[in-house]
């Protein structure tokens, strides 16, 4: 009697905040998993970590002293996690982590010429800004039709399809993306550990043998067209047989009219579908994926919370696929919020504390924007890039422009030619020289220059400008130590100004700042 | 060849599927593996010309002059037996005695990104293991000496290769001009050797809470980068990197181009101790205009690679430096329309000297139009274990790779017998 009281109690309250009446699903996992294994959490972090890593997880760029100083009296953390969604920068964030994600690996010098990048990222921005859901969002990449401006979701296809070969890239890459799954090994014999076949491999690419693009230039200019049209049969290479469209398990398709169509059919009721996707966005933000690396979900693979993850897939599924409010669900999470300090004893697996997310490309280049003002100083590089008249056409945007740049930082960060979406930071002598001592950067760590410059004029107080310097880039104050430490060394110094580029110079290469803690 | 996902040869599959009968023409496959054994490895280090696009194998070393697909050059004698090369690599078609060419390299990559990934370590692009640079792997297995340059260095252009499964500390470290190879390395202007203490000093200090908090190996990798760029910084060895220091003499054998100019760097440094150098040479994608542009390109290769040869020659120390010219891949037999080739991968060429290499052999033949390989094929993998093998490293060896998984320097391949000495 008194449970029923009790429950009808629970309910009342929990209808009462009207839209939101399920508890966090990872906090009520979480917090019987670390009970069940005598896990002490880390504590919750502090307003400073924890505005600094949302803003970097979501927006993709560290936060800014006032953003900082609103959040430090506010407090008001579920407000501000879902300012960050609806803000244009996330979507400019989800759009460059999509390209990245989709293109980069086959990016090479002819792509800017197979596809148009500005209509492809705005279209990213767009599927971003209207929270089109996540099912929808694969359906338009695989399936859609049309021209590459007009219809703008084509350029995936387009610009992967390689035609002087069968369409196997196609597959893999969609499979490897949308499924998690691995099909390269079974690309020249069966799979010896998993149930993927090499017919079953060679069918999922037929099933891109009609994608075809025909370009054509018209009076107002030039333009490409993507295709379905029926599938043909492929060919095997070293053998003699041919296969046609068939999905990894077996079945076929019940019309070849519009393969694609049906592919795309396929990913997105696979029941591998929405794992992998709440896979992917877990490691987003928590810093390790439910199954590492993250295309590797096999019949035999054992993710680490395995419950956990099918709740948040079953909840991605009846929130209509929105990764808004799956990102949501995580930001609001217990786990998620809680400190970076190391906790003995607790594998990282256990996510007792928040793990350290070393900078994407796009976070490296927005860090380097913000603080040393690069924006300002790329200019020049930018407009002859965009005013090359040597460069084709295509090449001389915006969006291409910010792809380079990309791959710079990526280059920076960890030179690899692994797929880059999973670069992950190894520590390269490269970019501590280019941080610390290249002329190209230490230009800019001067006092006459941008945001010290800013922080000098603003105050003369050197306990004031230390702060600031702080705040701008770690997006915290000084601790007590720290402010002693620095208004001493301010204090010896002789060029007082020398000593601020100093302090500007420590922070900027601080290990604190390359991680997102 | 093994599939790198799972350690299962391709070559059982195919065998179970099909028979082994349908592939008859493999037999070279089944030979047990010949002793190269007795004779020593000679190399020390490698001197890696990274030919950036591909070039025509046609218009360089595979001439076929007259064929309806030998374009406008002519072919001139060489000292290499019975081969003849481009009229535009004169000089050297007269070190030819010193060179020895493959001419049936090839693959099944058209891709210039994910080719370059295998003409770097033997192993295709797979987004489930990074595999090392060679020069990694060199620097690896010959040790690096202390406190002195990276054991791998890549001059002009950035290959995309990295350490690997390797730690980071064998990366390749990038000179990015080659007019300026020590911008990020010499001390930034306004900071002097004083004013980088103070800076360091404080750095280390302002790490210590972090590090104590944060309990993770890659928190030690940000640090141990930061040493290692610092004594860079601080090396003695940086003047390997100042060619101005050679002669007049010395500088004009190596011609006036910046590939020139690398060339000789790249000669200074492996004499530091420096395992492999890649230089670049780009701009061989010649879609269009391939000709002319494979004619400009030529003079420059001839200059540096011939000046290479003929300095490390007579400084004693070609027998222990390994010298690789070749690029991704080769380009079509046919012309295409805009006077060009595109991507060819079915044969195409690398020039080797030195290092014990025996030299003034052409390996492989092509067939009259340069279509086909109709003798001795040479696969990357075969390539990779003759420079190995060359240099004292077991190409069979295995490693563990960032996921746990078993995986040798080379998988398959056995070393081209007649090129070593």
């Amino acid at each position: 009697m008194r449970r029923a009281i009790l429950a009808v109690l629970l309910l009342l309250t929990l209808t009462a905040f009207g839209e939101e009446p399920r508890p966090n699903p990872i906090d009520a996992y979480l917090d019987a998993y670390w009970e069940r294994n005598r896990i002490t959490p880390s504590p919750a972090a502090s307003d400073h970590e924890l505005l600094r890593r949302m803003t970097f997880d979501v927006l993709g760029r560290p936060p800014k002293p006032d953003e900082v100083r609103g959040f430090e009296k506010s407090k008001d953390r579920e407000k501000k996690i879902d300012e960050l969604l609806a803000s244009d920068e996330a979507a400019e964030y989800f759009a460059d982590t999509w390209m990245r994600t989709l293109l980069n690996y086959r990016f090479d010098e002819t792509a800017p010429a197979r596809m148009s990048f500005p209509a492809f990222r705005s279209y990213l921005k767009k599927v971003y800004a209207d929270d089109v859901s996540y099912k929808g969002f694969v359906s338009q990449i695989l399936a859609e039709t049309g021209d590459y401006t007009k219809k703008p979701a084509v350029n995936w296809v387009l610009v992967t399809l390689d035609p002087k070969e069968p369409p196997y890239e196609l597959a893999s890459r969609a499979t490897r993306i949308f499924l998690g799954r691995q099909m390269q090994c079974a690309r020249c014999h069966d799979h010896p550990h998993e149930k993927i076949s090499q017919v079953a491999v060679w069918g999922m690419t037929a099933f891109f043998s009609g994608a075809k693009a025909k370009s054509r230039t018209t009076f107002d200019g030039f333009s490409i067209k993507l295709l379905d049209e029926p599938a043909q049969k492929v060919k095997i290479p070293d053998t003699e047989t041919s296969v046609e469209p068939r999905f990894l398990d077996g079945r076929k398709p019940s019309s070849l009219e519009s393969p694609r169509r049906s592919f795309a059919d396929f990913v997105v009721t696979s029941p591998q579908f929405p794992r992998a996707i709440v896979n992917r966005v877990w490691a987003h933000f928590m810093g390790r994926g439910f199954v590492e690396p993250l295309d590797r979900f096999t019949e035999m693979s054992q993710p680490t919370h395995p419950e956990l993850l099918a709740t948040l897939s079953d909840e991605f599924v009846r929130d209509g696929t929105s990764l808004r409010k799956l990102a949501r669900t995580i930001l609001r999470s217990r786990a998620y919020q809680l400190s970076s300090k190391t906790v003995p004893g607790a594998p990282q697996t256990a996510h007792a504390c928040m793990a350290l997310k070393p900078q994407d490309p796009i976070q490296l280049l927005n860090t380097l924007k913000w603080t040393l003002e690069l924006d300002v100083f790329l200019k020049g590089f930018y407009e002859t890039f965009i005013g090359n008249k040597a460069l084709p056409e295509s090449y001389r945007n915006e969006a291409v422009f910010g792809v380079y740049l990309q791959m710079y930082a990526a280059a920076l960060l960890a030179p690899t030619g692994s797929a880059p979406e999973e670069q992950r930071y190894t520590g390269t002598v490269r970019l501590a020289l280019k941080l610390m001592n290249s002329n190209d950067l230490q230009n800019l760590v001067k006092a006459e220059w941008g945001r010290l410059k800013e922080i000098l004029a603003k105050s003369a107080s050197p306990e004031d400008r230390l702060t600031e310097i702080f705040y701008t880039l770690l997006g915290r104050p000084p601790s007590s130590e720290e402010r002693d430490r620095y208004l001493s060394y301010i204090e010896k110094k002789h060029e007082k100004n020398a000593a601020y580029e100093d302090i500007y110079w420590t922070l900027l290469n601080s290990t604190e700042l390359a991680f997102n803690h | 060849m093994k599939c790198p996902q799972c350690s299962v040869s391709r070559r059982d599959f195919i065998k179970i599927a099909f028979g082994a009968g349908a592939f008859a023409f493999t037999p070279r496959l089944f030979l047990p593996r010949l002793s190269a054994d007795e004779k020593p490895a000679k190399a020390k280090a490698v001197i890696l010309l990274w030919m950036q696009g591909g070039p025509s194998q046609l218009d360089t070393f595979d001439p076929k002059p007259g064929a309806e697909t030998g374009g406008p050059f002519k072919a001139i004698e060489t000292r290499i037996e019975g081969a003849t090369i481009s009229e535009h690599l004169p000089r050297l078609a007269k070190l030819g005695d010193k060179i020895s060419l493959v001419r049936t390299l090839n693959s099944r990559d058209p891709n210039h990104d994910t080719a370059r990934y295998l003409l770097h370590t033997s192993y295709r692009v797979d987004s489930t293991v990074e595999h090392p640079h060679l020069g990694s792997l060199v620097a690896k297995e010959l040790g690096v000496s202390d406190g002195g340059l990276p054991g791998c260095i890549t001059v002009g252009s950035d290959s995309r290769v990295g350490s690997g499964y390797l730690t980071p500390d064998y990366a390749p470290l990038l000179i990015e001009k080659i007019d300026n190879p020590l911008e990020d390395l010499r001390l930034a202007r306004g900071v002097n050797k004083f004013r980088l203490e103070d800076r360091e000093s404080l750095l280390d200090k302002q790490n210590e809470s972090f590090a104590r908090d944060h309990q993770d190996a890659r928190v030690e990798h940000q640090h141990e980068a930061y040493r290692r760029a610092l004594s860079l910084i601080r090396s003695s060895h940086l003047k390997a990197f100042d060619i101005s220091e050679e002669n007049d003499e010395t500088q004009k054998l190596y011609g006036s181009s910046p590939f020139g100019k690398a060339c000789l760097m790249a000669r200074r440094l492996v004499e530091e101790g420096v395992r492999l150098v890649e230089v670049t040479l780009a701009d061989w994608d010649t879609h269009a205009d391939n000709f002319n542009r494979s004619k400009a390109l030529m003079g420059q290769l001839d200059a540096g690679m011939g000046g290479l040869i003929d300095d490390l020659s007579r400084r004693g120390s070609l027998k222990e430096t390994l010298v690789v010219c070749m690029g991704e891949f080769g380009r079509t037999p046919r012309v295409n329309s805009n006077n060009g080739r595109d991507h060819f991968t079915r044969a195409f060429c690398a020039a080797l000297a030195g290092g014990g290499i025996q030299g003034g052999l052409a390996v492989g033949r092509t067939n009259d139009l340069g279509t086909e390989v109709v003798e001795r094929p040479v696969s990357v993998q075969d390539l990779f274990v003759t420079i190995y093998r060359q240099l004292g490293i077991d190409p069979s060896k295995q490693f563990t790779s960032q996921t746990g998984r078993p995986i040798r320097v080379v998988d398959g391949g056995e070393p081209v017998q007649e090129l070593i000495s």
